[in-house]
């Protein structure tokens, strides 16, 4: 397949400030070390203020750590990457349970690729403890419903509101 | 943000769904492809700055593609011009746009087959011009081997052949724009607009993701028009259901306002691991119950829709005569925008024919909704077909009691606290209507429950925070799956 052209307007508008951006693509120009310094740096300033972010950074530099120097080398940076993970995780916990379970299974993830075993099974039962108890009260919506003549609606076990 | 005839062209719901996203994920860049029926429309919105651009996509009222664009370069066009000539479309356009044409008559066998003709086309009206390319003998020539000479559509008038021939002319267009990079695409309908979606995600390995508000497909069914033949109902069915259907095909995550939806997503194919329901959320400092100054009696039923056949305006009139003969101190006041002039026309007579003219108000667009709430004894939303509606769920934060119809995912929102009647039964509005009117403690009762019911549920923290950790979901799932793939390997 045909890869886009690049011309010069599309350039200008696309993503010439976020430094993530920049990494991304002086790894796909190959410039591997230069993605990894600017991952890093990125990771680093927006650990407290975005985890997420930061998680995602530091995923993203392990990943080239590990094609380029091996999976040991790639450990430490796994381990920070869960961490941010997991503080996202705890973050959210209160406003969005289900990005929590999300973060969690992330941070469970990068901690086994880190080496950190015991830690990454403690991660996936906080999440499917949290999983179990939002997904609890799931109801189905059936795609076509039946109405009783005169407009009355037939509903599952609760008809106290229908006219 | 793929957008189509909406955002920050149309106000509706889709639209303020794309602004409080964008306004409030203040920690990410956005730049918005906008499909819109004509040019040099004027903005709605005032975009946030964490826009970086708009690139808007006009499928009609332009000679040329790209033509009303401050990048517009004669000599590009003159070069693009130049280069296109009958062989080349023979050669480079022709076999895609026979694939393409095959996919849609058959509403999509092959998702792949469909996005690479798809890709490929784009390819060839990227660097050819799109007006010569369609106006050549050699389109004309694909489009009767495979729509006129068809076995089924065949059948059909030459001239609704040729209307056909032409609108697909122009959604070609979309495929002649060169499209910005960006980390992920999300389309916020299941449309044409979702093509450069595809396209990058192909092209480039961008996550696309879709939120769902009304089931696209789902709506166009109810659109189509009824003076038309069966086979070319189906011609339009099966061409909204390719277009649906590679949209599900290559979207990392399909993410509808409600479960509703749900049901119909499975239907074309989305598989269950794709889909996850986002419901929207609403700003409750602004959206709460207010003093205003409306002093007299009337009994206010307050709807907020644009003006249009999908939002039930005929039966809600309807409705109204009933009930104005049981409780002539009820009044109705909509708010909101016209958008189907014919349709409005239509309401008028029949408003006139009924005598309702000082009963049933129209009274245009709204910048403070939740003024017209607060005015309002009872919120009504008569729709025919709706995704997850603001409508429903900022008049419950007012603590109005609302009666809506049972369509999309408006017995999500409502729950038990509202009143649900079935869509198109104007004789099941009205007695909703009345059997709030008619009793003041119950209106007031359900008004509260709804209230606290939202604020738990619907509220804009949750409704941001699961949008900004889908992004950093797929994007994510994007280098893990690069980490397997790596150590497989």
């Amino acid at each position: 397949m045909n890869k886009i052209s690049g011309s010069s307007w599309i350039d200008k508008i696309s993503g010439d400030k976020s430094r993530w951006f920049k990494a991304n693509k002086l790894e796909e120009e190959g410039k591997l070390e230069e993605a990894v310094e600017l991952y890093l740096k990125e990771a680093e300033e927006k650990r407290h203020v975005s985890p997420g972010i930061s998680g995602l950074c530091y995923l993203s530099a392990a990943k080239i750590l590990m094609k380029t120097r091996g999976r040991e080398k790639a450990e430490s940076i796994f381990r920070k990457a869960a961490e941010s993970y997991e503080k996202y995780a705890e973050k959210v916990l209160s406003s969005s349970p289900s990005s929590a379970i999300w973060g969690y299974k992330m941070a469970s993830k990068c901690y086994a690729w880190s080496g950190e075993y015991s830690k990454s099974e403690e991660m996936i039962k906080v999440a499917e403890a949290l999983s179990e108890k939002i997904e609890g009260g799931k109801r189905d919506y059936p795609l076509f419903r039946v109405f009783k003549k005169g407009g009355n609606k037939q509903r599952d076990g609760k008809g106290s509101n229908a006219v | 943000m793929l957008c189509e005839g909406t955002y920050p062209f149309y106000r509706g719901g889709v639209s303020t769904w794309t602004h409080n996203l964008i306004l409030n994920l203040k920690d990410y860049e956005f730049f918005v492809l906008s499909v819109t029926p004509a040019p040099f429309l004027r903005r709605r919105y005032d975009l946030p700055p964490n826009v970086k651009g708009i690139l808007d996509i006009p499928l009609w009222g332009t000679e040329f593609a790209k033509e009303h664009m401050r990048e517009f370069k004669f000599r590009d066009f003159l070069s693009r011009n130049l280069s296109t000539d009958e062989r080349k479309i023979r050669k480079e356009f022709a076999p895609s746009l026979r694939v393409f044409l095959d996919e849609i008559k058959h509403g999509c066998r092959d998702p792949r087959r469909l996005a690479e003709a798809i890709c490929e086309m784009h390819v060839f009206l990227t660097k050819h011009d799109h007006r010569r390319t369609v106006r050549s003998e050699t389109f004309w020539n694909v489009m009767r081997e495979e729509l006129f000479n068809d076995r089924l559509y065949g059948y059909t008038k030459l001239s609704y052949m040729i209307d056909f021939s032409r609108i697909l002319s122009h959604i070609l267009r979309l495929l002649s724009y060169e499209y910005p990079y960006a980390d992920l695409s999300h389309s916020s309908v299941t449309a044409f607009c979702g093509l450069p979606g595809i396209i990058l995600k192909i092209e480039r390995d961008t996550p696309y993701l879709i939120t769902e508000h009304g089931v696209y497909f789902r709506e166009r069914i109810l659109d189509l028009p009824s003076k038309s033949s069966i086979i070319e109902r189906m011609l339009l069915i099966n061409l909204y259901r390719a277009i649906v259907q590679v949209n599900y095909y290559y979207a990392d995550k399909v993410l509808p306002v409600c479960r509703f939806n749900i049901n119909w997503e499975r239907e074309l194919g989305v598989s269950e691991e794709k889909i996850e329901v986002i419901y929207n959320g609403i700003n409750i400092e602004r959206f709460k119950p207010l003093k205003t100054n409306a002093k007299d009696n009337l009994k206010r039923i307050v709807v907020m829709a644009r003006i249009d056949k999908l939002k039930g305006i005929m039966n809600l009139i309807e409705a109204m005569a009933k009930v104005s003969k049981h409780h002539p101190e009820a009044i109705c006041e909509i708010y909101g925008p016209i958008s189907d002039e014919a349709y409005f026309k239509t309401c008028q007579r029949k408003i006139k024919s009924l005598n309702l003219e000082d009963k049933v108000l129209f009274m245009g667009p709204t910048d403070k909704p939740e003024l017209a709430y607060n005015r309002a004894y009872v919120v009504v939303q008569p729709s025919l077909s709706e995704g997850f509606p603001f409508t429903v769920i900022e008049a419950m934060a007012c603590g109005k009691p609302v009666i809506a119809t049972d369509v999309g995912g408006v017995s999500e929102a409502i729950d038990s606290f509202g009143v649900i009647v079935p869509p198109r039964s104007s004789i099941a509005l009205a007695e909703g209507i009345m059997k709030v009117l008619e009793n003041e403690e119950y209106a007031e009762e359900i008004g509260g429950k709804a209230r606290r019911y939202v604020l738990e549920r619907f509220t804009y923290k949750e409704f941001l925070e699961n949008y900004r950790r889908v992004y950093l979901e797929v994007l994510s799932e994007k280098i893990w799956r690069e980490i397997i793939e790596w150590q497989r390997s």
